[in-house]
């Protein structure tokens, strides 16, 4: 999957993604190019927020979520790494599989530790990879009913 | 059981300085924390700080820098309910693979 970003300043956001005493506020300038395009390793959803996690242009070692209105889709294709988990608090997340596996995967990526590390690398390149596959055009209305069914 | 707090991490060199200082002054990066995904060391950072452990967010710093090769960024945590800011980390990280954008 693929995004655009098309605004990068807090200005720009519904007031639910505003929380002051996280410092995201209308004044906050993300670290986002407009007009570039960013692969998305992860997606979360909590209480109406929808976040995409990206390597944005502070990109040092993990992916880091930025809110959703911030981008447009340019590839909404799903990668074929990516499970979704909907957790029993409502936290609605879509990730490669490791994300869920390994307890507090995030929490150790953020921290540095060498195996987290290593498995987001290699899964970032694999994502890179599947995301630079260019996109086979969609089957038209007449292709799809001119095709024979296989049952028949 | 339960480790005890964790004091600041002191500065290697004047760019780390300069990166802790410029940490403690402008906005940060909330990494994650609250009720959505609480932090691994929230009951930690509740034993020893107070508050429950949705108060208590990962931040970083908006800024980063590449020191001998080295990955350098601030990390801390934050009540953010308080605004108390406690355990200044120095994170240096060594990826086998060199950071890129894309």
């Amino acid at each position: 999957m693929k995004i655009r970003c098309i605004a990068n300043k807090g200005a720009n956001l519904p007031e639910i993604y505003l929380n002051p005493p996280l410092d995201i506020t209308t004044e906050t300038e993300f670290k986002l190019i407009v007009g570039k395009e960013y692969i998305v390793y992860a997606i979360s959803q909590w209480q109406g927020n929808l976040s995409y996690y990206i390597c944005d242009e502070r990109y040092t070692y993990y992916p880091i979520h930025n809110p959703a209105p911030l981008f447009e889709i340019v590839d909404g294709r799903y990668s074929r790494y990516w499970q979704v988990q909907l957790a029993t608090n409502g936290l609605l997340e879509i990730a490669f599989e490791h994300w869920f596996s390994i307890p507090h995967f995030y929490d150790k990526l953020t921290d540095g530790a060498a195996e987290s590390l290593l498995i987001f690398e290699k899964i970032k390149e694999l994502m890179d990879a599947e995301a630079a596959i260019p996109q086979a055009p969609p089957f038209s209305v007449e292709e799809l009913l001119a095709m024979v069914p296989s049952f028949a | 059981m339960l480790r005890g707090a964790i004091p600041d991490d002191i500065p290697n060199n004047l760019q780390e300085q300069i990166l802790l200082q410029d940490a403690k002054a402008q906005p940060a990066i909330m990494i994650q924390g609250g009720s959505s995904r609480p932090l691994g060391d929230a009951p930690r950072l509740v034993a020893h700080y107070g508050g429950q452990p949705e108060d208590w967010y990962k931040m970083a710093s908006n800024q980063s820098a590449i020191i001998e090769g080295t990955v350098v960024e601030i990390h801390w945590y934050r009540n953010a309910r308080t605004l108390q800011n406690v355990e200044y980390k120095i994170k240096r990280t060594y990826p086998k693979i060199a950071p890129k954008n894309q």
